[in-house]
């Protein structure tokens, strides 16, 4: 069968090419350049996260090492999310568009009893909501005219634009909480039956 | 369901339910449909690329479970109807490939999941395609529940994550989607009459709902529209509508999926990103932002072929006709490519006498599962292009 349900299990491999999980060299003066922007977007934390003594903690909870997600693009457990939270914080900064921290539903039992650090109003959350679409508005239209720039050899427009976009996640990232927030029971808990 | 019994989907009600075909709801002209689906896990449990068969069986009860007693109890279904649960490791192959064909499920579910050797601490992809899988021989616990006779509503379990929840609707009827998952989602974790305490998802305050694939983490919601775009195809002017969603993120894929080419100009856009935006604005700029602009588009697009171009369009449809209604052999390719030439010719006004929902309806006839069973016995794909063919010329005979 051919045709069908649109898939969706495709999003891990790009995944997989989104959190670099299949790293490939540079090959070309677009690759340089965005590559850069990547580096840059990870920060000096995040690459101490990423050290090789970090890559192989194994989950405390179902014991995967952080190299099998690297195969597979798959998590073990709620867990892997906290063990592995200095890895994958700025991997998923980028395969979100910048989008670090949730927002939006929530378990009913969390609604009634706990208030989110980030969002203590409905007003409040769309308010941040809205300013989040137009940063990444922002950021998309820049990389976009970046790759045309590239493309079509312009490179010192594409250097200036670079610049740019470096300095908007130079912002984004000093505008970001340290965050180690807690979970709620539904991870916390997550004693495997 | 059992290889014994009869299935759901007969050749009598084929062409019931699959409501998102029926060409009704908002932009129904360019819109054929709206899907809104929700990742869930179920807090307590491993991911399912680290459990192993025993604890997908837990996972599969609890959640079958919940969601027959919240049926029968009328907490998730919409307009009366049945639940119709389906132990999808179990069902033979040709009916988990009419679940596919239906957008019920995924290929992956009907497939099988990649199945964790905890001696080995490794998990095996079964290779897509391999006859071991194909056959069905893959009995990783698996299930679907869909709500009938709309099948507006499906929940896959055990999928990637533990609950993939689905609402499909024809037309552009976004909010509407939402509005009956976020229902669904909320009856999951509410109290559930006769049940053994409280089903609570895997969620941080940080991340948002855990998902095993980090791609869907935070809302765990995938809005995506199926547009028909003959008109922007043929006037070449595909870039708007790649200009237009990339700047916001979205993906354009072809029917069948990412790197489909589009079969019959039938694309799908939808969100990428799940964390760091609520689900209202997700839906918002689809629904109130990009689509409508894509169907402006559209429909300036045929206006301008019918004005200054016509003898080009009437050439297209009334090709397409013309062959659908002679030729004796089929591809599923050809007949959808073809298909939605017809489409355009019904919805532009250039062909009398047939309408858009059984244009719809012989894009899922067509189809190889829906084919067989419509004819009532299995067929190999040189029979099935004859059968194709012959079906097709059927129902559009003259």
């Amino acid at each position: 069968m051919k045709g069908g349900v649109p898939s969706e299990r495709h999003l891990c491999e790009r995944c997989a090419r989104e959190l670099g999980v299949h790293p490939r060299p540079p090959a070309s003066p677009l690759k340089v350049i965005l590559s850069e922007i990547i580096a840059s977007a990870q920060g000096p934390q995040a690459q101490s996260a990423g050290s090789p003594e970090a890559q192989a903690t194994n989950c405390r909870q179902c014991g995967m090492p952080y190299s099998q997600f690297r195969t597979s693009g798959l998590l073990g457990c709620s867990e892997c999310y906290r063990t592995f939270e200095g890895l994958l914080a700025p991997l998923l900064a980028r395969a979100h568009e910048g989008g670090t921290h949730h927002v939006g539903r929530k378990p009913a039992h969390l609604a009634e009893t706990t208030v989110p650090p980030a969002a203590a109003t409905k007003v409040e959350l769309d308010a941040r909501a809205e300013a989040e679409t137009e940063r990444r508005s922002r950021a998309a239209v820049l990389r976009r005219k970046l790759a045309e720039a590239v493309a079509s050899e312009q490179y010192e427009v594409a250097a200036k634009l670079r610049d740019e976009l470096l300095h908007a996640s130079a912002d984004d990232a000093a505008r970001a909480t340290p965050a180690r927030d807690d979970d709620s029971p539904g991870t916390a808990d997550g004693g495997e039956r | 369901m059992s290889e014994q019994e009869p299935g759901p989907f007969t050749s009598e009600t084929l062409l019931q339910g699959a409501a998102w075909l029926s060409g009704s709801g908002s932009e129904a002209d360019v819109v054929i449909s709206s899907r809104v689906r929700l990742a869930r896990n179920v807090a307590g449990f491993r991911f399912l690329s680290r459990a192993d068969r025993q604890q997908r069986q837990q996972v599969l009860n609890v959640c079958r479970e919940r969601l027959l007693r919240l049926a029968s109890s009328n907490k998730i279904m919409d307009r009366g109807g049945r639940l119709l649960w389906v132990d999808v490791h179990r069902a033979p192959h040709l009916e988990r490939t009419l679940m596919v064909e239906r957008h019920l499920i995924s290929k992956e579910h009907a497939r099988g999941p990649a199945i964790f050797n905890p001696t080995a601490g490794q998990v095996a992809q079964a290779k897509p395609g391999s006859q071991a899988t194909v056959s069905g021989a893959n009995g990783e616990p698996r299930g679907v529940a869909i709500t009938m006779p709309d099948e507006s509503l499906s929940v896959m379990v055990n999928e990637e994550d533990h609950l993939r929840l689905q609402v499909l609707l024809s037309g552009l009827e976004l909010t509407a989607a939402f509005e009956r998952i976020a229902r669904v989602d909320d009856a999951l974790e509410g109290p559930c009459p006769g049940a053994s305490g409280r089903m609570e998802f895997a969620f941080s305050q940080r991340f948002g709902y855990l998902t095993a694939c980090p791609t869907n983490v935070g809302t765990g919601i995938r809005v995506s529209v199926m547009l028909h775009l003959p008109g922007l195809k043929l006037t070449g002017e595909m870039d708007k509508v790649r200009r237009a969603t990339r700047d916001m993120s979205l993906a354009v894929r072809g029917y069948y999926g990412e790197g489909s080419e589009a079969a019959g100009e039938f694309f799908q856009v939808s969100n990428q990103t799940t964390l760091g935006k609520p689900e209202s604005v997700i839906l918002r700029e689809l629904e109130s932002e990009i689509i409508p602009q894509i169907v402006q588009y559209e429909r300036t697009a045929r206006r301008m072929l019918l004005d200054k171009r016509r003898r080009l369009i009437e050439d297209k449809v009334f090709r397409a006709l013309g062959t659908l209604r002679h030729a004796r052999l089929l591809t599923p390719d050809e007949a959808i490519m073809l298909l939605s030439d017809v489409r355009l010719g019904v919805l532009t006004g250039l062909i009398d006498g047939l309408t858009e929902s059984r244009v719809n309806q012989l894009i899922l006839l067509t189809q190889p599962a829906h084919l067989q069973r419509a004819l009532g016995r299995e067929m190999d794909q040189g029979e099935r292009r004859e059968a194709r063919a012959d079906l097709v010329r059927q129902r559009l005979s003259i």
